[in-house]
């Protein structure tokens, strides 16, 4: 039990810098106060599975697509297994492939 | 806070001959707890055998309020459905949020719900060891067989640690592989061995190899069932993610190198062992065949 406690504070600094992340390219997100996820509501010109993929390959951050638990169009973040460091590292590739994904999807919106 | 509780017809799982229904989580906004009018109208629409609750939740955080878990129970009891509440996360709450688990109130001790609760267990610190809380009750009610009322617990509602959600489980999805811990303790162990015989249930008995995490084994003379096979040559029917050596959680959980020892089975593979069509028989026994190892159609 104890040792539970002291993990989940210390997720509390991962949270908080994710939800920062996802408040910045994901407006429609929940900030819920359980577990060790948040669950991403993607902007609708982004596609979920290239979102995955992309962040994947090109970011090297894994996420899991939200359609696998019946929510199209999210992804669910988990910060639960990240030391401080790996999640400031994370983030920053996070946040820049959030980035370029809504921006690219806006590109694609402008050209049609 | 989104209040929205309407989605769009939720998505049929698995056919057969039974139908399992997720909560839709969408449309969006993405709803922050279970949308109750949902489920009401999913109880009032067909017959429905169990309900699974998942607080705080995944894969949205959401933490269910004390009210709100009361009213799925009460509807619940009202449908006449099992209602199972995963609480796997109870103890990762942020911000102040509190959880409640449904299981300890006085409520359900009042009601004599049945309710089989998934928790972290308390001495072995593991994101994925689950503890369920099973009423006796509800394990009585499973083989029809009263005569095992008196030696009940006396508490109404009682926690069991570590490895029983595995003897659970197995109960409706036979062969019975009981896992030997040093949190079981031996009378539970000899109580519950009696209650599965009783029940018709063949039992097969095992043992985790001892070891640090397992605790040391039992000394012979409180482990009169313990056979000495060890975990990987028992063949949990059903537990492929246990088998295979994969977590069913995916990139999320940071325990990927978890020995398969440590791995529980998720709520779906409970619902569907639950949900399988021979826990729906015709005279309520659950039974199992030690030779074939699973039942026909078993996944």
């Amino acid at each position: 039990m104890q040792w539970v406690q002291r993990q989940v504070a210390g997720l509390t600094d991962c949270r908080e810098r994710l939800w920062a992340v996802l408040s910045k390219h994901c407006p429609g997100s929940v900030r819920t106060e359980g577990a060790f996820y948040f669950l991403a509501q993607l902007p609708p010109h982004v596609s979920e599975a290239e979102a995955v993929h992309r962040l994947a390959t090109e970011y090297r951050v894994l996420c899991t697509p939200g359609e696998a638990f019946g929510a199209p169009g999210t992804l669910r973040l988990s910060y639960g297994s990240l030391s401080p460091a790996e999640c400031m590292d994370a983030l920053g590739r996070l946040d820049a492939g959030l980035a370029a994904l809504i921006k690219e999807g806006t590109d694609n919106i402008s050209k049609k | 806070m989104s209040s929205s509780a309407q989605g769009p017809s939720p998505r049929v799982l698995c056919s057969q001959n039974v139908r399992i229904e997720r909560d839709p989580l969408s449309p969006f906004p993405i709803l922050d707890r279970p949308p109750l009018q949902h489920l009401r109208s999913l109880l009032a629409a067909s017959p429905v055998k169990m309900v699974v609750l998942t607080t705080p939740g995944n894969p949205t955080g959401a933490v269910c309020p004390e009210s709100l878990l009361k009213e799925v129970a009460a509807l619940c009891r009202k449908a006449g459905a099992w209602l199972v509440v995963d609480e796997s996360y109870e103890h990762f709450l942020h911000e102040g949020a509190r959880h409640v688990s449904l299981c300890a109130s006085a409520y359900v001790r009042e009601s004599n719900l049945d309710v089989l609760i998934f928790l972290p267990t308390r001495n072995r610190p593991s994101l994925y060891c689950i503890t369920p809380c099973l009423s006796v009750s509800a394990l009585m009610r499973l083989f029809h067989h009263p005569h095992l009322v008196p030696s009940l617990p006396s508490r109404p509602c009682v926690r069991f640690p570590g490895r029983f959600l595995t003897l659970v489980v197995s109960i409706l999805h036979p062969p019975i592989v009981l896992l030997q811990s040093r949190f079981f303790r031996v009378d539970t162990r000899v109580f519950l061995l009696q209650v599965l015989r009783h029940g018709g249930v063949a039992v097969r008995v095992s043992s985790l190899p001892p070891g640090p995490e397992n605790g040391p084994p039992f000394p012979p003379r409180h482990n009169p069932y313990a056979r000495g096979h060890d975990f990987a040559s028992c063949g949990v029917g059903g537990f492929g993610s246990w088998e295979k050596g994969e977590s069913h959680h995916g990139e999320g959980g940071g325990r990927r190198s978890l020995p398969v020892r440590r791995m529980v089975p998720s709520a779906s593979m409970l619902i569907r062992a639950l949900t399988h069509p021979f826990v729906h028989n015709t005279n309520g026994n659950a039974v199992g065949s030690e030779t074939s190892g699973r039942l026909n159609g078993l996944p």
